[in-house]
């Protein structure tokens, strides 16, 4: 049977964590009510929504890069991987900014969490994409 | 070529066996990791609470009794609290001998839709002319102007800054000034003068959804600084024997109260940290006896090869070093990082004030944790050391082939 890359499925445990994250850790529950009587569900409810559709890609990447055999392929997701951490880490602070108040549930717990994660994926996307060592000549 | 030195032997083996290395590495990291993050939350919550003292500015603190807790709860953590009793108690507390000063303030919860901030806030009537708490302030940041009745000055997590307006119970207030950050409960706190926070009570059955009912003469504590003089315990004794409806406490009971808040938590933390030190310096340990038996060979031929006994013993302990010197600085980095993250989030849960100590102690206390951590590599792998050293370079490659 053909060995999974570690680091591919270290790619999708951390992606699997950031979809968990607003689960886990969840962002305000409150509605707003605009001027005309309409409630609408705070901003950070999208900022969460995002963060778990990014989170089931790198999944996907995450497990691409696992059954992957050639290290240019997976040189190239590991790519992929480095920039969805990047927007893992912008979605909560600029992108989809979560609430303003800084001691919202929001702010406290699932920003904090997303940005970390999102941090290591990005660590995880830099280590993988770079060059493949050449293996050293061995004398026959 | 290369030159052979015992660093780069150490690092060559940690390269060969990286799975043993992350193994090694990971014991010192959880365990360093766990060590700094309780002992910067405890000094966290000292320095917190040192700051907040010094702002708070009294002595003594007197509550309606029964109402001891939720007003030592809205002192530290700024969870709103209302209570109210006759404010006539003030003049009684004032002629008791060893009282220096008092003030009275007056407590209201924020609707949980005002205009500036989503949630429930804390709101303080203050007395400007006797107040010994926010006047010390109002003095170095308000170039000593005085306060006017609908002038508001707020705590750092508030979301209000200087020159903006805002309506609590349909009434505008001014906010003159942003109070410096404490940790305490004061950052949640909005102060208001109590001429303007009766007015607000008073108009709030007309212009707020909710009407406000606190009559005039009700007031919720009373601040009291006691005379240089006297024994603050003595006069909190006086102050109760004279009063039926009212309860003291001191600023140093509000240390106790999240002395026994933190005491389970930090107790738990402490208790399995130490003991994680402890597997750490026996995995470790067995390891490094494993490691040393599996490679008497290579340590055999390194002393028929020329090396000395102490360059072996150095081997294996500069190895050891290197492992945990690397876990600690790693378990480091992601405490603090954590911490960084998540302190408001344990601040709230634990309802604890926090307040980050300064730079200077946080470098110190990484610095005595890395320190530790490679006495732990040391002493857990002295033995393996010293038998390695011991080792005979005939009997050693003899027995390792």
């Amino acid at each position: 049977m053909k060995r999974l890359s570690t680091s591919g499925i270290v790619v999708a445990v951390l992606g699997l964590l950031i979809i968990i994250t607003p689960i886990v850790l969840p962002v305000c529950e409150g509605l707003l009510e605009l001027v005309n009587g309409k409630q609408v569900p705070m901003r950070c409810h999208w900022t969460a929504r995002a963060e778990m559709i990014f989170g089931a890609l790198i999944v996907v990447v995450g497990l691409m890069i696992a059954f992957l055999k050639k290290p240019g392929e997976r040189q190239r997701l590991y790519h992929q991987v480095a920039l969805l951490g990047l927007v893992t880490i912008l979605t909560p602070l600029f992108i989809l900014p979560t609430c303003m108040n800084p001691d919202m549930s929001c702010n406290v717990g699932t920003k904090p969490a997303l940005v970390i994660l999102g941090g290591l994926v990005l660590i995880a996307g830099l280590l993988g994409s770079r060059a493949p060592k050449t293996p050293p000549e061995t004398i026959e | 070529m290369k030159e052979i030195t015992l660093y780069t032997l150490a690092l060559q083996n940690l390269r060969r066996k990286p799975y043993r290395a992350v193994v090694i590495g990971l014991c010192v990291a959880v365990a360093t990791g766990s060590l700094f993050a309780a002992t910067i939350v405890l000094r966290g919550v000292q320095h917190s609470l040192t700051v907040g003292r010094a702002r708070l500015g009294a002595d003594l603190i007197v509550v309606p009794i029964g109402h001891e807790v939720p007003a030592q709860e809205a002192f530290i953590t700024g969870q709103p609290s209302t209570f109210y009793m006759p404010d006539d108690i003030k003049e009684i507390i004032t002629a008791l001998p060893g009282v220096q000063q008092t003030s009275t303030q007056v407590f209201i919860e924020t609707l949980s839709n005002a205009s500036c901030c989503i949630g429930e806030f804390f709101l303080v009537g203050f007395e400007p002319e006797t107040d010994f708490t926010i006047s010390p302030w109002l003095a170095t940041h308000l170039d000593g102007e005085a306060l006017g009745p609908f002038d508001i000055i707020v705590g750092d997590r508030i979301l209000l800054r200087e020159d903006e307006t805002v309506i609590f119970y349909g009434t505008a207030f001014n906010v003159v000034g942003v109070l410096e950050k404490t940790g305490m409960g004061i950052d949640r706190t909005i102060y208001v003068p109590m001429e303007g926070m009766r007015t607000m009570i008073a108009d709030s059955s007309e212009l707020a959804e909710k009407t406000l009912t606190v009559a005039p003469e009700e007031i919720s504590s009373i601040l009291v600084s006691v005379a240089p003089n006297a024994d603050i315990l003595d006069v909190a004794e006086r102050i109760e024997a004279n009063l039926d409806n009212a309860k003291v406490f001191t600023a140093a009971q509000l240390n106790q109260a999240v002395g026994n808040q933190l005491q389970g938590v930090l107790g738990v933390t402490f208790g399995v940290t130490i003991a994680m030190w402890l597997m750490s310096l026996l995995t470790i340990g067995l390891v490094f006896s494993l490691t040393v038996n599996e490679r008497q060979r290579e340590l055999g031929i390194l002393r028929a090869m020329g090396a000395q006994r102490q360059a072996i013993f150095r081997l294996v302990m500069g190895e050891a070093g290197l492992f945990t010197g690397l876990g600690g600085l790693v378990g480091l980095a992601s405490a603090a990082i954590l911490l960084a993250g998540f302190s408001r989030l344990i601040q709230l849960r634990l309802h604890i004030p926090y307040l980050l100590p300064n730079w200077f102690e946080i470098v110190g206390i990484s610095f005595l944790l890395l320190v530790l951590s490679l006495l732990t590599g040391a002493l857990a792998s002295l033995h393996p050391a010293l038998s390695s050293s011991k080792m005979e370079p005939y009997a050693a490659i003899r027995q390792g082939e």
